[in-house]
């Protein structure tokens, strides 16, 4: 089992690259993105699209408004990249089709993240959970099937039992998925030992997040329980 | 054709049974239903990685009906076959292929098991084999049931009729989801074909049941056996029951059978995806005769009625149990209530209501699905139980008198209202019509503001002496356009929509104050964007709190709060509770005690952020034991109190009276 870093801003990841990490859990953030992408030893997981930020954004300027932004801040030889998708789904983004519209952010993200070495794109827990309480498969299948060249895609969520058995349910195929994992049992849901049994089934690749105090007996249970890997969040 | 997790220790023949085709409608709930048995269970299938993530726990094997070999595998050292596997296209075109696996297959199958002494075999067959007109299924079925009674096995064929249940697959998902999207249903011909249709998970319970082979001693060996449901109704009943249980209103208008039919041979030419086949059309203009008492008789076959399987088909739970929640506002706030109740059991949302009808589109596609109304009235029309208001607060008062004239339980999301004298409204029209009110504050149902508000009860830190709070963002950096920044809509800024939660998380701490003095400042918005206060309690304990969405370096809402008291210091923020203290005190030792959110409990569920599932959980508990809530109307209102004195302190210069 490896150990990464979750960091959200470049003051995090400064320190941490100093202090020797290598593997950064982050997401779309400019400066984070501008310092991890100057170092040449460093590999990325990514959480798309930024959720809170596209909340805040699309309570000010509305989703179109937000949209358009987004793809205004794009280089000319990203919108050309961008051209095909939006294309392909034009009528559904004029109808606002959530289910097109969130992996199209989260293309737009992985965009700005080829610059950096990214391994993994994990889908935001908001969007994740959402979709799962709902019944939304389309959007998660939409997801996973974005065209990203030598990138995992995985999907990030608080809610590892529910993801588990909606999962199940739909014959969805997701190798990849980023949880909640703490020695403590915080934020394992359903309960910890469902988390335990999920993971040990060995269906998929678990990756584990979260804050915690004594890196080495977490790491331990990281280990016992067979994460792939963790990322410490700072 | 690959062999997986065939597990190295041979499972004894005696406990394996094989499933075939267990990925399809039927065959997953006889899967699980055979695993909740606990019987041992290999799938036969084509896609190995949808298996694994359909079911864990079961064995794998590979291949399809159209190899012999890969048959062969797979019936090697069982005990019994379930055999679901069969090609329903209905395509002129794939005529050949449904003669390969629906009886060149069952050849291959019957092969297999004879030359391996796997005797028992039970075929899930259909009861289209008995019907003069057929389609190629149909055919193609009878034909392998005729293989099956010509083989030298212990076989048993069970013919179900049309089976419904809940999931994506089958005809009568189809169906649903027609009636969700079409403006009126189209019902072939008159419609006054009858017809049986039988519940998914029955059909399970009989194969289960047939496997055992022992239920009132009677032997279901060389027999074939009708399933079909309790309730004997037209096509046209069949529809209206589903509407009316689905709770969509939509006419029933007849479409001939001759322009069904060539609608669906042409449309056959270009895709297999047809909403209905033609085998399904059939179905569906023939009756058939089915007999349930050789079922009864030699296994307790009791299939449930019609409306109780639609109504689990539908609900997932017994409706009478579920309650029904209406969403009011589908903007950012409506769309996490709505999905945090889309996964709490128990509870269905009904209804939709928004007046801005193009949201409807951008809310099914984040599959969020109910009847949509522009029309409070019409909304109110609809079953409810209880709503959800999430609304611009100037609107909340006149939604809650029509609400609650209704009967209906209201959770509404903060702040309570524009005005004191809207909030004062509120209240007494929850009071007068006696119904549930919660107020969505849902700081007080975090876990590390219950664990300080225990600390505090107890005592720990001696009698308080004063306080510090903060709440800041980064949201409003330059001039904002929309409802938020519009004191009348929203009731004000960031006092109202941030300095709230920390308003409530004090008054859940501490209690009311006895005085307010606040000093807004409002450098990019028409509202405050910040506030500096000071709240007074008895005994000349005071607390300062600081409230800005314009402050840099929070990408959410950070709340701070340090209250100190004679023997130390409780400071609460986003992820700790940390105690200070100068004795120790009821298990507190002396110095410093830090209290993390991750040592503290997590409830199962968290959408949207924490405190949202735990707030709604305890709405829907209060609605269903008629109980009372954590942040009921009372408390909303008293929040309100400290919302307005803020601001008329600072228009008026002065400290003011509570």
């Amino acid at each position: 089992m490896n150990k990464g870093v979750h960091v959200a801003a470049q003051e995090d990841a400064e320190k941490a690259y100093t202090s020797g990490e290598r593997f950064f859990l982050v997401t779309a953030e400019r400066d984070v993105l501008h310092f991890l992408s100057s170092k040449e030893d460093v590999s990325l997981a990514a959480i798309v699209p930024d959720a809170s930020r596209y909340v805040r954004e699309m309570t000010q300027y509305g989703l179109v408004g937000m949209a358009m932004r987004k793809v205004r801040s794009l280089g000319i030889v990203n919108l050309l990249r961008l051209l095909k998708p939006v294309l392909r789904s034009g009528l559904k983004i004029k109808k606002k089709d959530m289910r097109v519209l969130v992996p199209l952010l989260a293309f737009v993200e992985y965009l700005e993240l080829r610059k950096c070495s990214l391994e993994i794109m994990f889908l935001h827990y908001h969007l994740t959970d959402m979709a799962l309480a709902t019944g939304n498969r389309v959007l998660l299948e939409n997801y996973l099937k974005l065209s990203v060249k030598n990138v995992r895609l995985g999907l990030m969520t608080k809610n590892l039992g529910l993801l588990d058995k909606r999962l199940g349910e739909w014959g969805l195929n997701v190798n990849t998925v980023l949880a909640p994992f703490q020695l403590s049992g915080y934020g394992m849901r359903p309960t910890q030992k469902d988390c335990e049994v999920i993971i040990k089934k060995g269906k998929r690749d678990y990756y584990g997040f979260g804050k915690v105090v004594d890196v080495e007996r977490e790491e331990k249970y990281a280990q016992q329980i067979g994460l792939k890997e963790w990322f410490v969040s700072k | 054709m690959v062999d997986r997790r065939r597990s190295e220790n041979m499972v004894r023949k005696s406990n394996l049974i094989l499933v075939t085709g267990a990925t399809g409608f039927i065959g997953q709930v006889v899967v699980r239903t055979l695993l909740g048995r606990g019987k041992k269970i290999r799938c036969f299938v084509r896609d190995a990685q949808r298996t694994e993530a359909l079911f864990s726990d079961v064995e794998i094997v590979t291949g399809d009906m159209k190899n012999k070999a890969s048959i062969e595998n797979a019936v090697s050292g069982v005990s019994a076959v379930v055999h679901l596997a069969a090609f329903t296209s209905e395509k002129e075109s794939t005529a050949e292929e449904s003669m390969a696996v629906n009886v060149d297959g069952m050849k291959l199958l019957v092969e297999a098991c004879e030359s391996q002494a796997v005797k028992r075999l039970v075929i899930v067959s259909s009861q289209s084999t008995k019907r003069e007109r057929q389609g190629n299924y149909g055919l193609t079925k009878k034909l392998a049931d005729d293989v099956v009674r010509k083989s030298t096995l212990d076989w048993t064929i069970v013919q179900p009729t049309l089976v419904y249940g809940p999931g994506q697959k089958g005809l009568f998902a189809k169906l649903m989801r027609l009636a969700e999207t079409l403006p009126v249903f189209p019902v072939i011909g008159s419609g006054d074909y009858k017809m049986q249709p039988v519940y998914v998970d029955d059909v399970a319970d009989a194969l289960v049941a047939v496997l055992n082979n022992n239920n009132n001693n009677n032997n279901t060996i060389h027999k074939t056996y009708d399933l079909a449901g309790a309730t004997r109704l037209s096509f046209k009943e069949l529809l209206q029951t589903m509407l009316r249980e689905m709770q969509q209103q939509k006419k029933i208008v007849s479409v001939p059978y001759w322009a069904c039919s060539l609608g669906i041979s042409i449309l056959s030419l270009v895709t297999s995806k047809l909403p209905i086949t033609k085998d399904n059309l059939l179905g569906l203009v023939q009756e058939t005769t089915v007999d349930l008492e050789p079922a009864r008789r030699d296994f307790g076959f009791k299939p449930r009625s019609f409306v109780e399987g639609i109504r689990k088909t539908i609900w997932g739970v017994d409706p009478d149990n579920v309650v029904k929640v209406g969403i009011i506002g589908l903007g950012k706030m409506g769309l996490v209530h709505a999905s945090v109740l889309s996964a709490l059991s128990g509870v269905k949302i009904t209804a939709l209501f928004d007046v801005n009808a193009s949201v409807r589109g951008s809310v099914y596609s984040l599959g969020i699905k109910a009847p949509f109304f522009t029309s409070l009235d019409d909304f109110l029309g609809q079953p409810l139980d209880a709503v959800i208001v999430a609304v611009p607060p100037a609107f909340t008062a006149s939604i809650a008198e029509k609400c609650a004239a209704h009967g209906l339980a209201m959770f509404i999301e903060k702040p309570l209202a524009n005005s004191l004298e809207q909030a004062c409204k509120i209240q007494e029209i929850v009071l007068r019509h006696n119904v549930v009110a919660a107020v969505g504050y849902m700081y007080p149902y975090r876990s590390l503001v219950q664990k300080a508000k225990e600390i505090l009860d107890a005592g720990v830190l001696g009698k308080i002496n004063s306080f510090e709070g903060s709440a800041f963002v980064s949201q409003v950096m330059a001039r904002k356009k929309g409802w938020r920044y519009d004191k009348k809509t929203a009731g004000g800024g960031c006092v109202a929509l941030h300095g709230s939660h920390l308003l409530s998380e004090i008054y859940f701490l501490l209690g009311m104050p006895l005085r307010v003095d606040g000093k807004l400042y409002f450098p990019y918005s028409a509202v405050e964007d910040k506030a500096f206060v000071t709240l007074v309690y008895p005994e000349m304990v005071r607390g300062t709190v600081k409230v800005s969405w314009s402050e840099t370096g929070y990408r959410s809402l950070t709340l701070g709060l340090t209250i100190t008291g004679e023997n130390g210091t409780l400071q609460l923020d986003e992820d700790t509770v940390t105690l200070d203290l100068k004795s120790k005190k009821k298990g507190y030792s002396v110095g410093k005690t830090t209290i993390r959110r991750e040592d503290l409990p997590t409830f199962n569920l968290e959408i949207g952020g924490e405190g949202y599932a735990e707030e709604l959980n305890a709405f829907i508990n209060a609605v269903r034991q008629k109980g009372k809530v954590l942040v009921g109307v009372r408390e909303g209102y008293n929040i309100q109190r400290m919302i307005e004195a803020i601001y008329n302190s600072h228009a008026q210069q002065r400290e003011v009276e509570l």
